[in-house]
């Protein structure tokens, strides 16, 4: 039964408001473009990251102006431009939004258009359904094992291992010196080990991660208790300390720098903070859960580029000849430069040194898995994940009661 | 003079007694005292409309709207909503994490709103007193509720870090104590939440006490000292009493804020652990916004805001009473 007739109506009139305010603002703009074809914009990063893309954009196509928008709550944001019927003509779409995106056709399929051709399999996975690409994404991320060579070095030890068990075992040994060998920050980017080693268990069995979503029940907390299970030997051996629940990844990076742990998860967002640190640092790939088992890294595609589905005539040309160029080698070498991890097929990123092995083996690779990219419902997940792992960090609930919790918020939540 | 000639006239004409002239006379005089505040009545509705506007655009609208999402499916994303009858509702009653936030909240307004009046109002009682740099302290105690709740959320993030490093730890440290998991443990994570409330608001509520304390006539302390009545005498039967309509705006200030706190939990502790020092509000905003489901959002903003308002109408009947026990 279909209800909200009230609803619809005063939404209606503030949308036609809206719309009557953007028209007569677009008829500004488009007299002092001088007839151009004006394409809005609305982008995840902000002005300042964005602004050079969109100005060598708008010197290569002259007949073309760029209305840009971005927002800190860009999700939100862009969820209430399109119920309001002001959508952008390109915009962003990412595993927050994805699906919503998808299921309500407020994307155009990209899997044939020429641009699309030199994008990795991993990339496009990101932001597929049904054997269709709704997105066009050029670089990833991995996070890894940041550690500090001089504490590592005082107990004879030059590289981090590639197992679990003898991750734990050089944890051991660290503890025994009297150096803190571990911390993770749990109160706010928790599941770097643990989606690495789902990642790696779902390679081993050869599931399609692809259709994990689909499942009309759906299950991440059953499906991934292994990897949690291996992970949480690193609390229930006593390595490391359970007070990890309040720590931020800016705790983190803190005790880093100033050398008073010898290791922690993170990302290359982090890199220039350990450059300017007096610390000697390396990055390595996350073990792998078991022996056998490939090195697979918490890691994502970068948020894609997007075109709405209603886009026709020249707007859509330009929306198209926008893409094109955001992965043009001009864009691709501006992304490398502001640290973004390029996997656009046929071009190689110069990445730090430390970064080197990871880049080459995680994120060219695509061997980097995602929980919320994954899964219906993601914000969903992700917050429950959240609060359920320190609640089993914290040692107030058991392994079965988290795979129990987390399933049953996502039954509800379906 | 005339009237009151034609009015005994008419009178004789109708043959009515003295008492139905009286009566008619009563009547006139109510019949334009009527029209009287019904012009007044005007006055005051012109002045009152723009305030009625703005609450009917930016309250009523909006809460009527809430209403009518919650019981549908609406996911922010599609107009094309189907009713879902009660099954918001149910979510909310059988979401632990929402029932977990609930009582946190509970605890957060009651706690806060009995810690900040115990210790606002002999801080205004002492900040009434005379002494060397009173302007100062008074200053000083206000200011420490300027900086909104959630950039002392991020601030205290630090003191309380529960690394070795975290300025309370550190000071700890020197007494060989600690360190202590501030907010890793959650009663521990508890106890910080409500006790920078408190430290942040007691300046403002002492502030609102001495006002209350600055109207109460000091002869009345001067008779009660020429009758022998010690300090505390003076305390509990003139200063308290006289003090009671300031209590019962200062506590009904800290309830209906406690009740709807957001930004204090979720800057120091996003909620955590688990699901400890989570809130009512985070819920509604997580749920509602972040996850889409507005639906159960907005069925938990209904119920919030029915259960708000019984919360604070008894408050002010329980205020109302006492406040005239004293009169």
């Amino acid at each position: 039964m279909r209800i909200g007739t009230a609803v619809k109506a005063i939404v209606g009139i503030v949308a036609s408001g809206a719309m009557v305010f953007s028209m007569s603002a677009c008829g500004n703009s488009a007299s002092a473009s001088g007839g151009k074809v004006t394409l809005s914009y609305f982008a995840w990063d902000n002005e300042q990251t964005s602004k050079p893309y969109v100005e060598e954009f708008e010197k290569e196509n002259p007949n073309i102006h760029i209305d840009f928008g971005s927002s800190t709550t860009y999700v939100q944001t862009l969820q209430t431009r399109l119920v309001g019927n002001q959508a952008p003509d390109v915009f962003i779409i990412t595993s927050e939004n994805k699906e919503d995106l998808i299921s309500n056709n407020y994307v155009k399929d990209l899997t044939d258009e020429s641009f699309m051709k030199n994008i990795s399999d991993a990339n496009k996975e990101f932001v597929s359904k049904d054997g269709k690409a709704y997105g066009m994404s050029t670089s990833s991320w991995a996070s890894g094992i940041v550690y500090n060579k001089a504490l590592l070095k005082k107990v004879g030890v030059s590289e981090v291992p590639s197992t679990w068990e003898g991750f734990i075992k050089l944890c051991k040994k660290l503890k025994a010196a009297g150096i803190t060998p571990y911390l993770e920050a749990n109160a706010d980017s928790t599941r770097r080990i643990q989606d690495a080693f789902y990642g790696g268990l779902l390679a081993k069995k050869g599931t399609d991660v692809t259709k994990l979503a689909d499942s009309k029940v759906q299950t991440p907390g059953a499906d991934s208790k292994e990897a949690y299970s291996e992970w949480m030997k690193i609390y229930d051996e006593g390595v490391v300390s359970r007070d990890t629940v309040g720590m931020s990844g800016d705790d983190l990076k803190t005790q880093f720098t100033s050398g008073q742990v010898a290791m922690i998860t993170t990302g290359a967002w982090d890199f220039s903070t350990f450059q300017d640190s007096d610390v000697d640092w390396g990055f390595a790939q996350m073990p792998a859960m078991k022996t056998g088992m490939e090195q697979y890294a918490q890691g994502s595609p970068s948020p894609a580029l997007a075109i709405y589905s209603k886009l026709t005539g020249d707007k859509l040309k330009a929306a198209e000849k926008f893409l094109t160029f955001m992965q043009s080698k001009w864009a691709l070498k501006k992304a490398t430069d502001d640290g973004n991890a390029v996997t656009v097929k046929g071009y190689n990123s110069d990445v730090i040194d430390q970064y080197k092995d990871v880049y080459e083996k995680n994120v060219k690779t695509g061997k980097y898995f995602l929980l919320t990219n994954f899964y219906s419902k993601p914000s969903v997940l992700d917050t429950t994940t959240q609060s359920e792992i320190q609640q089993l960090v914290q040692g107030s609930i058991s392994l079965d009661q988290f795979v129990q919790n987390v399933d049953k918020k996502m039954a509800s939540a379906q | 003079m005339e009237q009151s000639a034609e009015i005994k006239m008419v009178a004789r004409t109708k043959r009515e007694s003295p008492s139905d002239i009286n009566r008619f006379e009563e009547k006139r005089f109510k019949h334009r005292k009527r029209l009287r505040g019904l012009h007044e009545d005007l006055t005051s509705f012109w002045f009152l409309l723009p305030i009625l506007a703005i609450f009917v655009v930016l309250f009523a609208v909006p809460l009527v709207q809430t209403l009518m999402f919650s019981f549908t499916d609406f996911n922010g994303y599609s107009m094309n909503m189907h009713s879902v009858g009660m099954a918001n509702y149910q979510q909310v009653f059988s979401d632990p994490s929402i029932l977990q936030g609930l009582l946190f909240t509970v605890i957060y307004a009651v706690l806060q709103t009995i810690f900040v009046t115990i210790i606002a109002i002999p801080l205004a009682v002492t900040l009434n007193k005379k002494f060397f740099g009173r302007n100062f302290a008074r200053s000083m105690f206000f200011f420490f509720s300027v900086p909104s709740l959630a950039v002392l959320g991020m601030v205290w993030k630090y003191i309380f870090s529960p690394l070795k490093s975290g300025v309370v730890n550190s000071v700890l440290s020197v007494f060989g104590i600690g360190p202590l998991p501030w907010l890793s443990n959650s009663r521990l994570a508890q106890f910080c939440v409500i006790f920078i409330a408190v430290w942040a608001q007691i300046g403002w509520h002492a502030t609102l006490y001495l006002a209350f304390l600055q109207s109460i006539p000091s002869d009345l302390y001067e008779q009660a000292t020429v009758d022998g009545a010690s300090s505390k005498q003076q305390f509990v039967h003139i200063t308290l009493p006289q003090l009671v309509p300031g209590i019962v705006t200062s506590t009904f200030l800290l309830m209906s804020g406690g009740l709807k706190v957001y930004d204090l939990p979720y800057t120091l502790t996003k909620g955590g652990p688990g699901y400890s020092t989570y809130t009512v509000t985070q819920s509604i905003i997580q749920q509602g916004i972040g996850q889409s489901q507005y639906g159960v959002g907005s069925a938990l903003a209904v119920l919030f805001t029915i259960a708000t308002a019984i919360v604070v109408f008894a408050q002010m009947g329980v205020a109302n009473t006492i406040s005239r026990r004293f009169q």
